[in-house]
């Protein structure tokens, strides 16, 4: 359970939005799961970019 | 020492000599004490803004008419390089470190930096680069630098020994810079009062904090690719030289690595400085603490990954440009919602306008002119045309001057009563944020119109018919520089005539640095208080704490 919260912490925090009640669980995290989370978060998103636009330039 | 020396002292007994503040030269020389160290690097950064603001105004008075009139082309471009270079090492950077000197221990409750010795080097490594970058450079045989404050290849691995000497004046600035970084982490990390978690601590000593890090990730990026120039120039390599099997596109990419993060750098610790102004004058708690928080951590991580929007015209895939594109865009989202949180904190809120107050709120209206142009320059198609154009001298010193140089005359407004037991006069401060507010635009917001008619920047002569709006751009600057002159003027005079401020002058304020006396005691904090604190720092209650 803790892992996913920590993967929506970081999701959250690229959008920009967290609402207090969910900022609260959030201060139960581990610090090495959010960077964990962290990790995996900035890995999809570069790869998925990368999928995105491979597709949208591929002939 | 003097903390723990102090906190030895029977708890009523009056300060021994040895704890008077050092008088004479040796007070700024030896200074290990952080307010005076703040002082310093506030004094060296707004000097350094003069001296670049004048090299701003001889290129506007170069250009002030098509042809050439003061100056020959290779000094314009010494002119261009060494202001822009100035600008940013040595008037934005070390103004926010400056601040953060002054104001950190204060809003957390240390008794100083955590590293007060190497405090004093951090900020004495400053004054010789600048003169090896100013004054010296300019006297050597071929003159200052000239290939731009981004000093691309083989522009860099060509030219004179101004060069070198920027290299070396850009390493001893990235030491300090590094070392500065060091003792802001160390002192964040380490050294709050009891009650002032994380969680709960003011903005400004977030944004000073994950700066901090982006700064230590980064200037030695930028080392490295100038000491790169530097073998190159020198010791026979071949990096960027395409004839020897290097590449000049590589040096872009490494200091656009360095480049973008560089440009957080200078933005966030204004989003800090305006996320606690906003909220005092509004009256209201920040809106969105944690969101600001959250949101201020993921734009940092994601600006490593943008760099190469600064690059679309090299030739890259076209899977490479919509990658960096697309990143761009996104990145604008947690930015853009910042910008919301602001003013959600406006919003109902019971709002004064004090000059502190005039300049956050000019620079959010200013710093989202500059977003927006910078999201549309980060659309590949339409950067093509634009890249290099007045147009993005346009946008960036909308998100420069508007963004960052507001933001500090901000806080210098805001923070000034604490600093100095006076207040400053209000009438002039507002005059100067009206003076500046419209002079800025005259002066910048043609540009954008120049460079979408295609004139190109760092150049000394241009077509008749960019003319009018050139002649206008070089007007407003001198009238814009005239202001900051009113700027210094008050601050001097107020220095010493001006009325004696309140311990709280701002109604709305409630961080910590508000609940001591004024002007700050020379050694405050030197024992932790024990605090209630709410989000962005908001004091319920303080009990015990010395200061001396
Ligand atoms: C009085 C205010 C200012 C005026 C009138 C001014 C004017 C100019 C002008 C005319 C240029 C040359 C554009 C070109 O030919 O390419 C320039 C470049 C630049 N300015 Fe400013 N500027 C001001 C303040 C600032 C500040 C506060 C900063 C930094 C934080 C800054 C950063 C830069 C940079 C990075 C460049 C690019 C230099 C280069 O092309 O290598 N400027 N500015
Ligand atoms: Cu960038």
């Amino acid at each position: 359970m803790r892992p996913l919260r920590a993967l929506a912490a970081v999701l959250a925090a690229f959008f920009g939005v967290r609402r207090g009640r969910a900022a609260n669980v959030d201060r139960q995290l581990r610090f090495a799961d959010l960077i964990a989370a962290a990790i995996i978060l900035v890995a999809l998103f570069v790869g998925g970019l990368l999928l995105l636009v491979s597709w949208l330039t591929a002939p | 020492m003097t903390a723990i020396d102090s906190a030895l002292q029977p708890a009523h007994g009056t300060a021994p000599d040895h704890h008077a503040k050092p008088q004479g030269i040796g007070r700024w020389l030896f200074a290990t004490n952080h307010k005076d160290i703040g002082s310093l690097y506030l004094w060296f950064a707004f000097s350094m803004f003069i001296f670049g603001g004048v090299l701003a105004l001889c290129i506007r008075a170069e250009l002030f008419r098509p042809g050439l009139q003061f100056w020959q082309p290779e000094l314009f471009n010494q002119f261009t390089t060494l202001h822009g270079l100035i600008m940013v090492f040595g008037a934005i950077m070390p103004a926010f470190t400056g601040l953060a000197n002054w104001m950190l221990p204060l809003m957390i409750g240390a008794p100083d930096m955590a590293f007060a010795r190497m405090n004093n080097w951090s900020f004495w490594l400053l004054p010789p680069a600048a003169l090896l970058l100013l004054l010296i450079s300019f006297a050597v045989p071929g003159g200052a630098a000239a290939a731009g404050w981004t000093l691309y290849a083989p522009l860099s691995t060509q030219m004179g020994m101004g060069m070198d000497l920027t290299i070396f004046a850009i390493h001893i600035m990235g030491v300090s810079s590094i070392m500065g970084s060091i003792n802001i982490i160390v002192t964040i990390l380490n050294l709050r009062a009891p009650g002032m978690t994380m969680m709960k601590m003011p903005m400004f000593a977030w944004a000073s904090l994950i700066t901090a890090y982006l700064i230590i990730a980064v200037m030695p990026v930028l080392a490295g690719v100038v000491t790169m120039v530097l073998t190159d120039r020198h010791f026979g390599t071949h990096f960027f030289n395409a004839a020897g099997g290097g590449d000049p596109v590589l040096y872009q990419h490494i200091f656009w690595f360095f480049g973008h993060p560089e440009v957080y750098i200078m933005a966030l610790p204004a989003f800090g400085i305006v996320s606690h102004i906003i909220p005092t004058f509004s009256r209201k708690p920040l809106f969105g603490y944690t969101s600001m928080v959250y949101a201020t951590s993921s734009i940092a991580i994601l600006s490593f990954m943008v760099w190469a929007h600064h690059m679309f015209t090299t030739g890259m895939p076209a899977t490479a440009q919509l990658f960096f594109m697309y990143a761009t865009m996104l990145i604008a989202v947690p930015t853009g919602v910042k910008v919301f949180n602001w003013i959600g904190t406006m919003w109902q809120g019971s709002m004064s306008f004090e000059t502190p107050m005039l300049f956050a709120i000019g620079f959010i209206c200013l710093f989202t002119v500059g977003g927006l142009s910078g999201v549309t320059l980060s659309i590949a198609a339409i950067d093509i045309q634009l890249q290099d154009t007045y147009y993005v001298v346009a946008h960036f010193h909308y998100v420069l001057v508007a963004g960052a140089l507001f933001s500090l005359f901000a806080a210098v407004y805001y923070w000034f009563p604490k600093m100095t037991g006076r207040m400053y006069s209000e009438f002039w401060g507002r005059f100067h944020f009206w003076w500046s507010l419209l002079w800025f635009n005259v002066t910048f917001f043609p540009m954008h119109f120049l460079g979408l008619a295609g004139m190109p920047r760092r150049i000394p002569d241009y077509n008749m018919q960019f003319t009018d709006f050139n002649t206008l751009a070089s007007v407003g600057a001198f009238c814009f520089g005239l202001g900051q002159l009113i700027f210094f003027a008050n601050m001097l005079h107020s220095l010493r005539h001006g009325r004696p401020a309140a311990a709280r002058p701002w109604e709305g304020a409630d961080t910590l640095e508000w609940q001591i006396a004024t002007p700050a005691p020379y050694h405050s904090f030197v024992e932790a208080p024990d605090l209630e604190v709410g989000e962005n720092g908001r004091i319920d209650a303080m009990h015990g704490g010395k200061h001396h």
